[in-house]
């Protein structure tokens, strides 16, 4: 019998292949991000695309069988009957037929290539609502998809900016010691103190209000990271304190190692798959933060299309009881949330050496 | 020859991993009279303190020991006893003390308190009061000095060899019949070593106590143990007295220990060392035929293909080839 | 006899932290005026129990732990001490450590071809294929294949990695290593062909050894000179055989007894409490008084000075003596004592 070895990868491979959980997890993420590639493709509409005389149309049913048969995916067409309060009827009479890959808007095929073929849509051109619309009549299935790219996206790019300033100032910090160490990790602390959304208000207070959508999401994304650098700082601060004078460095040292040179061949490298916890369990509440300062709409604004943006639009207990399915952005933040998590504690079990 | 107090007959222990079973111990015999010492002599891997966590039935979630195995104490089966049970021995009749004695005491109790805890759990009916004096008394007993001080002490108030003294007293603390005694004196130094050793020798002596003394030193062993055990991957290759392995080693793994280890007096103009080659064999991937044969250097075929069994009698036994025909 | 490594009055004190201003007046004492000199390609060995002062003296060398004083003279170097740090890189490529613990001292996360390099890979230009073909010789060098040298070391067994190690501090052709515990954490069957392979290198290369370790017949094996610390000083050194057959320190009568089988017999190690005075409040007197079975009032006015009682074996005791004639111990004899001394 020749002995399992196994490379520093393949262990932990293993392991993270037995928790159930953790592989659904990871699944859910990659068809939420494949589906980010992909948005003008899957939404059957633009995210701005206004259907003037639909708003608050509710989600339409999809039926397969008429008199009993089967004839393949279609919808009835909603009529308005109360303009006031936006109620609609099922018209019977009218059928509109859903197919798939219909051509409709242009838009381009991950990002660049010019396409109007959409996943689904209906034969005749009319409107279909799978998630119904808002009160401009835009189809929020399509705002969904179209949001991904901003929501998945900002926890990333928040947290990479983290860690940056965390690794540097914590690296430093560790390895220079002394009162340098002690304010900056005074510093930190006092950041971990602030209640971290009320910081964020905070930031996005002095914010400045005249920029561009682009700019607007970079500042959010600035804001979002601010308050997550401390906590990475000093994880990694303990981290280079603890290798700072393990053999193998005390061994670079003597063999000549410059500081930056065990930092990042001897320090970083041991400390990995830390980060890549750091990372997974820090996204969810980048994307939380984030759709909570959209919510109030202090965040992402028209027309970017972000998730927390559209459930703000659910603000109104009146408004929610009566078109529920605006709550609908709600339940997509939620399971990516809780994928996150979950993808991230298996995650942490399977780098777990001593489990 | 002593009555026997323990007889492990047949003793298999595996352990799975997130790959593998492997097998720690293998179709272990072994007995421990009254009133003596045992020595297990090993090194890493060789399964000595999986033989006595398996006894005392404290292998962690991912250890099984086969069904046909047998560890008989005063007649029972221990590996068939409830948990409860077996929790009413442990710390009582059997007890153990571990090589590091910092993580045996909670830090956060007074060692003396800690001791009183172990006479009233096993002992209930022995008051408050009568308990403190004997965990006093087990003090003085293991050599601490200043007693009655020291026993409001708390675990980190003591030097390592006193902390180890310490740990003795309460592995003594309810008398026990045997005791485990997983490298006691390896995390300390020299001159404090030889007084925790003679410390068990007398404390044995004085309670008629057994000893099960797990090392990996061979040097130490021959210079308390009644009888030793010589544990190589997991198989016992050698057992009988101390005085014997001392002037006639007859395993090839034993005769090499002898001459690879520095003895005193030796120095490097003198004698070049005996070098074993290769390495202690892997518990995943231990070689066919007798474990030892890829570093002996007097293998032959046999010993390749076969793995040969105990052969000798009670006073020796060895698990080698060249004594087939010997006996 | 001109000497290759020699180390005059080492100080290191390490200062309690109190707090981020206030430093504490406590210090402790770690290393306190050590000094000696190996000849080239000879072997010293420092012997003590832990906390007596030998790694940190070890790492001071190599200023891994920079000293409050002191003068290590190191081949033409008059004092390594004192040179600026770019001088300290060139010097110090002539000078490696050796770990004890081998699972601790490689990064898990290097190729073993990079870790026996990293020696030479930050000075001189070396091309990768040259540091390739460099780290194949250097672990065949130490009995293991060039093939490992694209494996990581948790692929190997303890002793193979302590090899590693050895080919890490040869890379750089020193001319002195320090072995600390070379082979306390290495399985007992492993042991001496470590042992035997740092002979062979040392015959081999003419390299001058620091052997540190706890377990005392090793060093004695290894070891031309021996040098036995407590409490941060060096109470006993000289010759090993002379130190083994005629010890003059009761400390060090005391270690040799212990490798004796029967050394439990003996009243004086038996009741021997083994406990060392603090080195933050650092006693005035001799150290070892407390357990010493000649103390006499006068141990206690000041350390006794390391004298010379032979042509090379010098020990720091004022009742200086060879065991016999203190058999019975006490005081009894402190007069004759100190006529001798």
């Amino acid at each position: 019998m020749k002995l399992f070895v196994g490379t520093p990868l393949e262990i932990p491979y293993l392991k993270f292949k037995k928790q159930k959980l953790g592989v659904f997890s990871l699944g859910i993420l990659l068809l939420l991000y494949t589906a980010l590639l992909f948005e003008g493709f899957l939404a059957p509409y633009g995210p701005n695309t206004k259907f003037r005389d639909k708003s608050y149309h509710p989600p339409h049913r999809v039926r397969f069988f008429k008199e009993g048969k089967f004839i393949g995916p279609y919808v009835h067409e909603y009529v308005l009957v109360n303009p006031i309060f936006k109620s609609y009827q099922v018209d019977r009479s009218k059928v509109h037929r859903i197919r798939f890959f219909v051509p409709g808007e242009p838009y381009k095929l991950l990002f660049f290539i010019p396409s109007t073929l959409h996943l689904f849509g209906t034969t005749d051109g009319a409107p279909v609502f799978l998630l119904g619309t808002d009160n401009l009549g835009r189809d929020l299935l399509s705002r969904m998809i179209y949001g991904a790219k901003i929501s998945l996206t900002i926890g990333f790019v928040s947290i990479f900016l983290a860690l940056f300033g965390g690794i540097l100032i914590g690296g430093l910090s560790g390895y220079i010691g002394g009162i340098t160490d002690w304010l900056i990790m005074r510093l930190a602390e006092i950041i971990i103190l602030l209640p971290t959304f009320y910081f964020f208000l905070f930031l996005r207070s002095v914010m400045p209000s005249d920029i561009s959508p682009g700019q607007r999401f970079f500042y959010i994304t600035a804001i979002l990271a601010i308050p997550s650098w401390a906590g990475s700082a000093r994880g990694i601060r303990n981290w280079v304190l603890s290798l700072k004078n393990a053999d193998f460095v005390v061994a670079a040292v003597i063999a000549g190692a410059s500081k930056v040179t065990i930092l990042l061949r001897h320090i970083i490298p041991q400390i990995r798959h830390i980060l890549i916890l750091n990372i997974t369990l820090s996204v969810p509440g980048i994307i939380l933060g984030e759709a909570g300062l959209s919510f109030l709409n202090l965040g992402i604004t028209e027309p970017s299309v972000s998730w927390g943006m559209l459930m703000n639009a659910a603000m109104d207990i009146n408004i929610l009881l009566r078109y529920p399915w605006l709550l609908s952005p709600a339940l997509i933040i939620i399971v990516t949330v809780f994928s996150f998590f979950a993808f991230g504690y298996a995650l942490k079990d399977a780098l777990d050496p001593r489990s | 020859m002593n009555p026997l107090l323990l007889q492990i007959e047949n003793l298999t222990t595996e352990f799975q991993t997130v790959t593998h079973r492997t097998p720690a111990v293998e179709k272990l015999n072994l007995t421990l009279q009254e009133n003596e010492i045992l020595g297990v002599a090993g090194e890493s891997g060789c399964g000595k303190s999986v033989t006595i966590l398996s006894v005392l039935r404290l292998l962690p979630p991912n250890g099984t020991i086969h069904k046909e195995s047998k560890i008989l104490y005063q007649e029972r089966n221990l590996l068939q006893l409830s948990e409860k049970e077996m929790n009413s021995l442990r710390g009582k009749d059997l007890s153990i003390v571990f090589q590091e004695p910092i993580g045996s005491f909670n830090p956060l109790f007074p060692v003396g308190k800690q001791i009183m805890e172990v006479i009233r759990t096993h002992e209930p009916e022995v008051p408050v009061k009568q308990a403190w004096e004997r965990a006093i008394e087990l003090f003085r007993q293991v050599r601490i000095p200043h007693p009655e001080l020291r026993i409001q002490d708390y675990p980190f108030q003591f030097s390592g060899g006193m902390l180890q003294r310490a740990l003795i007293a309460l592995a003594l603390a309810c008398s026990p019949r045997i005791l485990f005694a997983d490298e006691p004196t390896t995390a300390l130094d020299a001159s404090t070593q030889i007084g925790i050793l003679d410390l068990l020798l007398e404390r044995k002596e004085a309670t008629g106590m057994s000893i099960f003394f797990v090392s990996h030193d061979l040097s130490l062993l021959e210079g308390i143990s009644d009888r030793i055990c010589v544990l190589y991957a997991g198989r016992m290759v050698e057992a009988c007295t101390a005085k014997e392995l001392h002037t006639h080693p007859l395993h090839p793994y034993t005769q090499d220990l002898l001459e690879a280890v520095p003895r005193k007096g030796t120095f490097k103009k003198e004698k070049r060392l005996y070098s074993i080659q290769g390495k202690v064999p892997d518990p995943q991937n231990r070689p066919t035929g007798c474990k030892y044969h890829p570093r002996c250097s007097k293998a032959f075929d046999r010993c390749r293909k076969e793995e040969p069994e105990l052969f000798g009698n009670e006073s020796h036994l060895v698990r080698c080839w060249l004594y087939v025909d010997a006996h | 006899m001109s000497m290759h490594i020699e180390v005059t009055g080492l100080v290191k004190q390490y200062s309690l932290k109190a707090g981020l201003f206030a430093r504490s007046k406590d210090r402790v004492h770690a290393v306190n005026g050590v000094s000696f000199s190996i000849p080239r390609g000879q072997t010293l060995g420092i012997v003590g129990e832990s906390g007596c002062g030998k790694t940190t003296t070890a790492r001071l060398l190599l200023r891994v732990v920079e000293p409050d004083a002191g003068v290590f003279k190191f081949e033409e170097v008059e004092n390594v001490f004192s040179l600026p740090e770019e001088e300290l890189k060139t010097v110090r490529s002539r000078m490696q450590y050796i770990f004890q613990d081998p699972y601790n001292s490689l990064n898990p996360k290097m190729l073993v071809r990079d870790i026996v390099t990293e020696p030479i890979r930050y000075r001189g230009n070396y091309t990768r294929r040259e540091l390739e073909r460099k780290a194949a010789e250097l672990l065949e060098h130490v009995g293991l294949s060039p093939m490992d040298s694209r494996k990581y070391p948790h692929e190997f067994s303890g002793g193979q990695r302590q090899r590693i190690s050895i080919a890490r501090a040869l890379s750089s052709k020193p001319s002195f290593i320090v072995c600390d515990e070379p082979v306390s954490s290495l399985d007992v069957s492993i042991q001496s062909q470590i042992l035997n392979l740092l002979i062979d290198l040392q015959k081999e290369l003419g390299i001058t050894y620091l052997f540190i370790a706890h377990n005392l017949a090793v060093v004695f094996y290894m070891s031309d000179t021996m040098a036995v610390m407590y409490t941060g000083k060096i109470v006993e050194m000289g010759p090993s055989e002379e130190l083994y057959r005629n010890p003059l320190h009761p400390y060090t009568q005391l270690l040799i007894k212990t490798l004796d089988s029967e050394a439990r017999k003996d009243p004086l190690v038996k009741n021997d409490s083994g406990e060392v005075p603090s080195l933050i409040h650092y006693p005035t007197g001799c150290t070892f008084f407390p357990r010493c079975p000649r103390r006499q009032p006068n141990c206690l006015e000041a350390f006794p000075p390391l004298e010379k009682k032979g042509l090379e074996h010098q020990v720091a005791c004022y009742f200086a003596s060879p065991e016999s004639s203190n058999s019975k111990a006490g005081g009894k004899y402190s007069e004759n004592l100190s006529d001798d001394s």
